[in-house]
């Protein structure tokens, strides 16, 4: 299958999903002006303020020295009367400037369709408008890598000072017996929009990526660890320590279940040509077939041969299911827990042989070496049959935790 | 732990987003990543290598093109 076949669903995904993200820049830049334009409109407010309220303090400060005198002497009334439609003025030059945010509002929010209720209120409070330290502190979001147990130290070389957002180190967050594995990021990098962009990015994903593997494996060189989904963002600390709270039973759980434990990979391929070469020779449905096909004219003996090629292309399909799941039994049997994972097709892994088993094992450390002596045997029994064996790993237990949608917790 | 740091494989980005992006415990962060998105990066790893087999392709046709061009000259 190639790219640029139109018919593939994933393509037509992959084009609605080009069109939203650039749909998205869209809403950014009117988001970028309409923000612009609010400084602007505040920066104008703020300098008819300013003569508004020096004035007004002035007045209060000559009100009070010469508060003795207006009982007997009559100029108080007129300055009165004099500073009275100067505050009035002010305010309807403030209502005059909030009147044109709004018009400003409306008009960028009608052109573009969009524009919330939330939105329409900020004229109204200018006050609300974020200062820039507000602004800075917003632009910051805290990454967690995963969930460790206190009781290890400092891990062998200590903690990385270059997280996945390199300008900011990792960190250790505590709650009770656990942690959490934190950094700093950047959310002109990791916010939710953004994100979508960057994952387009095949460079970015892979730096990425990696790091947050080498954080988890680094982590968790001496200890039981609960690896959490890549880009992960709280806004705030103490959202994180909410979230260590309120899943302390789970992580704790799941910490002593994993301790001691490691996750490894195993991927079986299938190379076709030699299986078919050996089906031929050893089934005998086809030995059947052939034996058939010799007596016959060449005009049925065609029709046979394809039948025999649908034959052999299902033996084939049975025999590789069928040693793939012995393979994953018998690795099971030397595992607490086993999953298996969706096939990586060739477009994906990039090689001519067909994945017939992408498994993950649970592995305890003292059966290691029996799981490693099962994959040998494995390797060489299967492998005329042109089945390879293929192992990555130690992993941290990414697939013995639980997925979106399941029960992790009694919720 | 010597096991730790033998790999037996460089580990393949395929391999990586199996499990990195893929699998792993899921918390409702302000940032999360959605299956929409997972499935936007396996297609993005499936056009990538599919280019690159492609680019592989062309150049080796050109490369068989030069060599005939030679012999032919």
């Amino acid at each position: 299958m190639t790219a640029n076949e139109k018919t593939d669903p994933l393509v037509d995904r992959l084009i609605h999903r080009l069109i939203t993200a650039s749909d998205g820049r869209v809403t950014g830049i009117i988001q970028e002006a309409r923000d612009e334009a609010l400084a602007e409109v505040k920066s104008i407010i703020k300098e008819v303020l300013i003569p508004a309220m020096l004035e007004q303090a002035l007045r209060e400060l000559g009100e009070t020295e010469s508060e003795p005198m207006p009982e007997d002497e009559a100029p108080a009334q007129p300055q009165e009367a004099a500073t009275q439609p100067d505050e009035a003025s002010v305010e309807k030059e403030i209502e005059a400037i909030k009147r044109k945010i709004a018009e400003n509002e409306r008009v960028l929010s009608q052109s573009q369709g969009f524009g919330s209720s939330e939105e329409d209120a900020v004229p109204n409070h200018p006050a609300a408008v974020e200062t820039p330290n507000q602004r800075m502190e917003e632009d910051y979001g805290y990454y967690v890598y995963a969930v460790v147990a206190c009781d290890g130290d400092q891990p062998l070389g200590g903690l990385p000072t270059e997280g996945i957002d390199p300008a900011f180190p990792v960190y250790f967050m505590a709650y009770r017996s656990i942690q959490a594995v934190v950094s700093k990021v950047s959310l002109q990098e990791f916010g939710q929009e953004v994100l979508e962009t960057n994952l387009n990015d095949m460079a970015w994903l892979e730096t990425k990526v990696r790091t947050h593997q080498d954080v988890a494996e680094t982590v968790s060189a001496d200890r039981a660890l609960v690896p959490l989904r890549f880009c992960t963002v709280y806004l705030t600390e103490s959202r994180v320590q909410e979230a260590l709270v309120e899943r302390y039973d789970d992580f704790a759980n799941a910490l002593a279940r994993l301790k001691g434990k490691q996750e490894w990979g195993v991927k079986v391929y299938c190379d076709g040509n030699s299986l078919m070469q050996r089906v031929r020779d050893v089934s005998d449905r086809v030995k059947e077939l052939e034996a058939e096909m010799a007596q016959k004219p060449s005009g049925v003996a065609y029709f046979m041969k394809r039948k025999m090629e649908e034959v052999i292309a299902e033996e084939i399909e049975r025999i590789s299911d069928e040693y793939a799941q012995s393979g994953h039994d018998r690795l099971s049997h030397h595992a607490q827990e086993s999953d298996i994972h969706p096939l990586q097709g060739k477009e994906l892994t990039d090689r001519k042989e067909a994945m017939v088993l992408n498994g993950a094992y649970l592995v305890d450390e003292d059966d290691l070496a029996a799981f490693r002596a099962e994959l040998r045997n494995l390797g060489v029994e299967h492998g005329d049959l042109g089945f390879t064996y293929e192992l990555t790993g130690p992993w941290p237990p990414y697939s013995f935790v639980a997925q979106p949608g399941e029960t992790w917790a009694d919720e | 732990m010597s096991d730790r740091v033998a790999r037996e494989k460089e580990v393949t980005l395929l391999d990586l987003v199996d499990r990195v992006l893929n699998k792993g415990v899921f918390l409702w962060g302000e940032v999360t990543l959605s299956v929409a998105d997972v499935d936007l990066v396996y297609l993005g790893l499936k056009v990538m290598l599919t280019s690159v087999e492609t680019a592989e392709q062309m150049r080796d046709k050109h490369l068989l093109q030069a060599d005939s061009d030679e012999k032919a000259a």
